[in-house]
């Protein structure tokens, strides 16, 4: 294994996340999951797809370093693709800890912390992204399960299995 | 090199059988620990025989680098997707749907009211070591989420969000 390996797979992960950051100040896609999947995943595949087959007849590299390659940057968009929905959200626990280091040196007393949260940012905004994002639908009133839903539940149940856990402990 | 790709790409489930043993080592002795924090360790611990195991396969200090990114970059997404189904709201309500069939927005927001999520997550980071009562009052102590916290406020700047509006 090379240097050249680590240096083509964090170029690659550049590129893609300056087309990300573009696409995302100019257009503001309406399903970021989708379309995070789309720009770090799908579209990278087909290109390592189409280069593996090409390079079968100019060998512009070898196959072993390809793959090195492509997993470096799997790896690396796999962290960002991970880290987005704190951006998109803004996880509850790391604006605390940004509301608490703002506060230093005195620090928060508990009610303090908990003026800056509604319910609205903590549930309601979950809420609507599900429904928004094909998961769940409202019919009477209640909250129900689309297949998209089911599936998601189905797979951290069975994790959470694994774990033996508890469902709904956590 | 194949025998490196086919390790590394492993390396997340390895971690989750460890990790899944840690667990239950820690019920059977009670050890007073979070979830996190034990797969944070158990994440950082199996950096030393992975990249041992690595290097003495190709025997390069770029290999050892490689293996090092490509690991605990997937150990982190492996985190992430752990934390996910201990803490993401959007998980834990489709799965209270699932155990119930359906739920109305009143069942909801009686499970999940806003004094209860904020004690649990300052209990967490407790426990996390990186945040501390002292005076009835939270101060910080530690340096890993602050660092997080910087960082995706600065990704929001970025990518064109507001600081506190959510964007869709």
């Amino acid at each position: 294994m090379c240097f050249s390996v680590i240096f083509w797979g964090m170029s690659i992960f550049l590129v893609v996340m300056l087309v990300h950051v573009i696409v995302w100040r100019v257009f503001k896609p309406g399903q970021h999951i989708a379309n995070l999947f789309l720009i770090f995943l799908i579209v990278p595949f087909v290109f390592v797809v189409v280069f593996a087959v090409s390079n079968i007849q100019f060998r512009i590299v070898r196959i072993s370093d390809l793959l090195s390659i492509f997993l470096l940057y799997f790896s690396l968009a796999c962290v960002y693709i991970q880290t987005y929905p704190a951006v998109y959200a803004t996880a509850p626990s790391l604006k605390i800890v940004y509301l608490i280091k703002k506060s230093m040196p005195g620090g928060l007393r508990k009610e303090e912390i908990k003026n800056f949260f509604t319910s609205e940012d903590l549930l309601n905004d979950r809420i609507e992204d599900l429904i928004f994002e094909n998961f769940v639908y409202i019919r009477d009133g209640e909250i129900r399960l689309k297949f998209k839903g089911k599936l998601l539940a189905g797979v951290f149940c069975a994790y959470r299995k694994l774990y033996g856990f508890q469902i709904g402990e956590g | 090199m194949y025998l490196t790709l086919i390790i590394l790409i492993c390396s997340p489930l390895l971690l989750m059988l460890l990790h899944m043993a840690v667990v239950r080592v820690i019920k059977i002795f009670n050890v007073n620990m979070s979830n996190q924090r034990s797969l944070i360790l158990t994440e950082l611990f199996l950096n030393f025989p992975l990249l041992v195991i690595i290097y003495f396969i190709n025997k390069t200090p770029v290999s050892l680098i490689y293996g090092c990114i490509v690991y605990n970059s997937l150990g982190y997404s492996y985190f992430h997707f752990f934390n996910m189904s201990e803490t993401a709201r959007r998980i834990r309500i489709l799965i209270e749907i699932k155990l119930k069939k359906s739920v109305s927005f009143k069942d909801i927001t009686e499970n999940y009211n806003c004094d209860l999520m904020i004690s649990n997550r300052l209990k967490r980071l407790v426990e996390l070591g990186q945040v501390k009562l002292r005076d009835n009052k939270y101060i910080l102590c530690g340096g890993l989420l602050l660092a997080g916290a910087v960082l995706i406020f600065s990704m929001r700047k970025l990518l064109g969000f507001g600081i506190n509006e959510k964007e869709r």
